[in-house]
């Protein structure tokens, strides 16, 4: 395998896809960042301070939609070009190809966010006057966590760019499944984003018109609400969610458990991609 | 004869439809092995198998004596290259990038190699051009160069010519015998270009519907196909005696028909066989090509 990898990095390195996304992200961390630093310039009549963490993590939002495109058109040539015959004619095993896969997307994906945590810290350290809001320990476990999260998305691509013969195929399937989650995770945070109760103007027991609470029939309750609250600490881009408005107090993501969820995503994601891979009618 | 594949009743099935049907084969050491059929009778469908991108419904098949269920097969592959259909090249890369990224993939130490196997393949002046912007024959020879970067000693080529220009196939066709005469390379070779193939060929296999029909030498089958007169007569006995006579070369077919391998004057023949009461019923000139032995062979029948 390890010749494998050597040759996959071999062609990273000569791709322009790889190097154009690279810069992309650089652009991305150091515009991001450079917002915030217009923010304390525009309002610094307000005092106030102005923190990394509000532009570090939003490359959780973005590693998604990245590697839903990167790893089809990358990947996928390795079916429509036919080099993939390449590897299994001269004796590597369909385990090997596919593992070697994986981990090149999952460096391709660490690459990409470090590249822009690269841009964040850059731009923001010299010039942002808050430094970091969180407690050490808590924002490297949330780094922790994007990262393994990064990963997760990787194998996901892989097993659908892997499986999949037309690149064209595989790369809609990839942009339209994260669409979907998107969507999907968007409706999950809303439900649980329901208050228990609303207000609204009523005639109280004395007849006379006030504002009076009422319960929320949309608000989950019970095993409902546990299964939203699973979906939304599981799915990846729910998980992207948490981390990105992690800067907030007000979310608090369970960040030990969404690791142990992107890491059974990766894991399983391997398994049925090796399953199915193993098994298929290569051309 | 020592063979570097053999396969016993190899099958494949695509649900209802039997792509391989119980074939049976064998490519001897050294030849260039003309795998001869038409579009559809097995033979992408061969090739995908013993390159490991399918596996057999049953049956199996030995590459260099091993199995194809034992695990040391992974290692023998090594000692093959393969063109499936169409080259299995990196587009974004060029012809130097390529042969770098299939040397990575088989752990070869050093890139020196490379300018030497461009050359073999006449793509040693492609410079910085990328793949994509080659000819179908350049694609067609960096292929080749591919299949050719573990130093294999048996090169796999699934119609290799289809598609090229004159030029192209001429360019090809040297390239398959210089690898074959120089480097001791066996290639086994599928087309249904057969005039192509008959330029190339040492053994044949010929295959339809999924089973090979009939494999012979090219030696075996330039007898078969050899120009010759076949007559028929009312007693084949008094025929041989009376071209020993003659002194010329024939082969007997049954009691009545017999080929003749010279040019006879016919009215000297019937003359010197009335002589001896039998009848010169009637003499045709045959000269089988390679196309019409092949259709002779498989034309249109069952093989069921």
């Amino acid at each position: 395998m390890r010749n494998l990898l050597s040759a996959n990095f071999f062609r990273l390195r000569k791709s322009a896809l790889f190097w154009g996304v690279m810069v992309l992200m650089l652009l991305l961390g150091a515009g991001f960042t450079l917002q915030r630093v217009w923010e304390q310039v525009a309002y610094a009549e307000f005092g106030g301070l102005y923190y990394i963490d509000e532009a570090f993590f939003n490359y959780t939002m973005i590693i998604g939609i990245v590697m839903a495109v990167f790893i089809p058109l990358f990947f996928g040539t390795e079916h429509s070009d036919g080099t993939i015959r390449n590897k299994l004619t001269v004796g590597h095993s369909r385990v090997s190809v596919y593992l070697a896969h994986v981990l090149t997307a999952a460096t391709v994906a660490l690459l990409f966010c470090l590249t822009y945590i690269l841009a964040v810290l850059s731009v923001g350290v010299p010039l942002l006057n808050g430094g970091i809001e969180r407690p050490l320990p808590t924002f490297l476990l949330n780094l922790l966590g994007s990262l393994v999260l990064a990963a997760a998305y990787s194998a996901l691509f892989t097993l659908v760019t892997l499986n999949v013969r037309q690149k064209a195929i595989s790369a809609v399937a990839c942009i339209l499944g994260t669409l979907a989650i998107i969507f999907a995770s968007f409706y999950v945070r809303a439900r649980l984003s329901e208050p228990e109760t609303w207000f609204n103007y009523g005639t109280d027991e004395t007849g006379e018109v006030a504002m009076l609470e009422y319960p929320n029939d949309r608000y989950l309750r019970g095993t409902e609400r546990a299964v939203y609250e699973f979906i939304y600490d599981f799915l990846p881009m729910t998980q992207s969610m948490q981390y990105y408005s992690s800067y907030s107090k007000e979310h608090t993501p369970q960040t030990q458990r969404m690791i142990a969820y992107a890491a059974l995503i990766s894991t399983l994601s391997t398994g049925a991609g090796i399953a199915l891979f193993r098994r298929k009618d290569l051309k | 004869m020592e063979y570097v594949l053999t396969t016993q009743g190899l099958s494949k099935h695509y649900k209802d439809f039997k792509a391989l049907d119980n074939l049976t084969m064998h490519v001897p050491k050294g030849s260039i092995y003309g795998f001869v059929g038409r579009n559809g009778a097995g033979k992408t469908t061969l090739i995908r198998l013993i390159c490991g991108l399918q596996v057999p419904t049953s049956g199996s098949y030995s590459l260099y004596g091993v199995d194809n269920t034992q695990k040391e097969l992974s290692k023998i592959r090594r000692r093959m290259g393969a063109v499936v259909e169409t080259p299995s090249i990196y587009l974004d890369l060029t012809a130097q990038d390529n042969l770098k990224e299939q040397f990575r993939v088989l752990g070869v130490p050093s890139d020196d190699g490379i300018p030497e196997l461009l050359k073999l393949v006449g793509l040693e002046a492609t410079g910085k051009k990328k793949a994509r912007n080659f000819s179908l024959g350049m694609k067609q020879r960096l292929g080749i160069a591919v299949a050719l970067a573990g130093n294999p000693d048996l090169l796999v080529l699934d119609e290799p010519v289809n598609g090229l220009d004159p030029q192209g196939i001429i360019e090809i066709r040297e390239l398959i015998l210089k690898l074959n005469r120089e480097r001791r390379i066996t290639v086994l070779i599928s087309s249904h270009i057969l005039d192509e193939l008959s330029k190339l060929a040492t053994y044949y296999g010929f295959i339809d519907s999924g089973r090979i029909v009939k494999e012979l030498s090219a030696r075996e089958l330039e007898t078969a196909c050899r120009k010759c007169l076949r007559i028929e007569v009312t007693d084949t006995r008094i025929l041989a005696r009376v071209l020993d006579g003659m002194g010329v070369e024939y082969k007997i077919l049954s009691d009545g028909q017999a080929d003749v391998f010279a040019h006879l004057n016919i009215s000297q023949l019937s003359r010197a066989l009335d002589a001896e009461r039998c009848e010169l019923l009637s003499a045709q000139e045959r000269d089988e090509s390679l196309e019409s032995y092949f259709v002779n062979l498989v034309g249109g029948a069952s093989h069921d």
